[in-house]
């Protein structure tokens, strides 16, 4: 069983640090969205909404084509990205990290612009009277009050993202130590009838959520 | 330093429509029944929310002119306004939240110890009473030294005795502040002791005879500043001023 660790442990280490990083880039998008859905109105704001939400609903493979279309070495940005960095950025992990995010919007967006749409809106007419600029009424007063639904959106998120399959297939392929993730890794080893890989990498992924989980709902409880 | 505005807004039921004027040190208290438009009306003051028609000048500054399309963000101002419900920011403490404006600790313990409630400052909102709060919101707003002061039924969530002490604590601060005063309440008492003036408003527009079926005998209209002036407590006066 021991010469099965590497190929465990690649895939493993590839999906907690894809899970990671998804996890810590995606507030970037996420809650400049979740302000606007929940505080502004604007022209188009239901179809904004609806597209935002569209990879909850879609099949991940048909995400899939369309993220491999743009991200393809025709696509827009596939070409952007090698007129940047000089290389390909399909089958790349910043191709499946790119992927993660956008899937995961949903999940990140919702409990966010529920927990805005929740809070005390005098707060905010408050924090304008004495002063204060939308974006810093964001930064002290909003952000300081959603730390729960940070932490909400941070678990989905990364729960979600360990377990990506289709679109991370789609976009990234199945290239060792850098796309095949985990549950390719799976899909492969069963393919392959190396049970004894996808039960141990089975294995692995079950305490790795729970105790994922189980952080950020203490810090969740501490945070109320 | 003057207020001077008239406000006309439509609401579901009547249309809002009211004029009025504030001189400096004055406090012009604003009464009526519930729902009448009085909390809508401070709303359009303070900027927080638009009127269909009118304006809002202090001291010929305009605020607010819908003829001419002007309208100053409420964050540009410089004005007090202490809601209802005393809405005190529950991630910071009593300090924080005096200090939240200006970022001047000194000033806003020098303010807490004035209200006497020093003691308070390092206290979560959750963990303060009704009256206390209402105490650390009134430091809030005086801490960002405004330009005029709006008051949206500050006392009517608060028991009789506490109510009765912030009363006195607000003739104090009226008699020290050389700003315009607007305070909304449906207490006609509150607004016989504290006003200046008294503006009966019924169904969105001034009622003068409400005022005079409602209001207590002896102050039913424009009150002398010198009846103002023997009310106030010492501790406020005599202390050196920084607001």
């Amino acid at each position: 069983m021991l010469e099965a660790v590497p190929a465990i442990a690649d895939p493993l280490y590839l999906s907690v640090k894809l899970a990671f990083f998804t996890t810590l880039f995606i507030p970037v998008a996420a809650l400049p969205l979740a302000w606007m859905f929940a505080f502004r109105r604007f022209a188009g704001k239901s179809l904004a909404e609806a597209f935002v939400a569209l990879p909850m609903v879609l099949p991940p493979t048909v995400l899939g084509f369309w993220l491999l279309v743009v991200m393809g070495p025709n696509g827009f940005m596939g070409q952007a990205w090698q007129a940047v960095f000089n290389e390909r950025l399909i089958f790349s992990f910043p191709a499946i990290l790119l992927a993660s995010v956008v899937y995961n919007m949903p999940f990140a967006v919702q409990p966010l612009r529920a927990t805005f749409e929740k809070m005390d809106r005098r707060l905010l007419e408050c924090s304008a009277v004495l002063g204060l600029s939308p974006l810093a009424t964001f930064r002290r007063v909003i952000l300081p009050n959603s730390l729960p639904g940070l932490a909400a959106s941070s678990v989905l998120v990364f729960a979600h993202s360990l377990g990506e399959f289709g679109v991370i297939l789609m976009v990234g392929g199945s290239m060792p130590g850098t796309t095949k993730v985990a549950s390719i890794a799976i899909y492969e080893a069963v393919e392959a009838l190396r049970y004894d890989d996808a039960f141990l990498l089975c294995l692995a992924l079950v305490p790795a959520s729970f105790i994922v989980l189980l952080a950020v709902n203490r810090m969740n409880r501490s945070l109320q | 330093m003057t207020l001077d505005a008239r406000i006309c807004k439509t609401l579901p039921h009547f249309t809002l429509d009211v004029a009025m004027t504030c001189p400096c040190g004055h406090l012009t208290a604003v009464v009526g029944p519930s729902g009448a438009g009085k909390t809508t009306f401070i709303r359009c003051l303070a900027g927080l929310e638009q009127p269909d028609e009118g304006h809002v000048k202090l001291n010929g500054t305009v605020w607010c002119d819908t003829a001419a399309g002007t309208f100053m963000p409420v964050r540009c101002r410089q004005l007090g306004f202490v809601f209802q419900d005393y809405p005190l920011f529950p991630h910071l403490d009593v300090l924080g939240n005096v200090s939240f404006a200006t970022g001047d600790k000194k000033q806003a313990r020098e303010l807490l110890a004035r209200m006497g409630i020093a003691h308070l400052a390092a206290q979560r909102p959750s963990a303060v009473s009704g009256g206390e709060k209402q105490r650390v919101a009134l430091c809030q707003a005086l801490a960002r030294r405004p330009r005029m002061l709006l008051l949206d039924e500050p006392f009517s969530a608060l028991d009789v005795d506490t109510r009765r002490s912030l009363r006195q604590t607000m003739l104090e601060l009226k008699n020290e502040l050389d700003i315009p005063i607007v305070h909304v309440t449906h207490d006609l008492e509150e607004a016989a002791m504290l006003g200046d003036t008294v503006i009966a408003v019924n169904a969105g527009i001034p009622d003068e005879q409400w005022l005079g079926r409602n209001m207590p005998a002896p102050r039913r209209h424009t009150t002398a500043p010198a009846a103002r002036s023997a009310a106030c407590g010492a501790s406020l006066r005599t202390a050196p001023v920084s607001l």
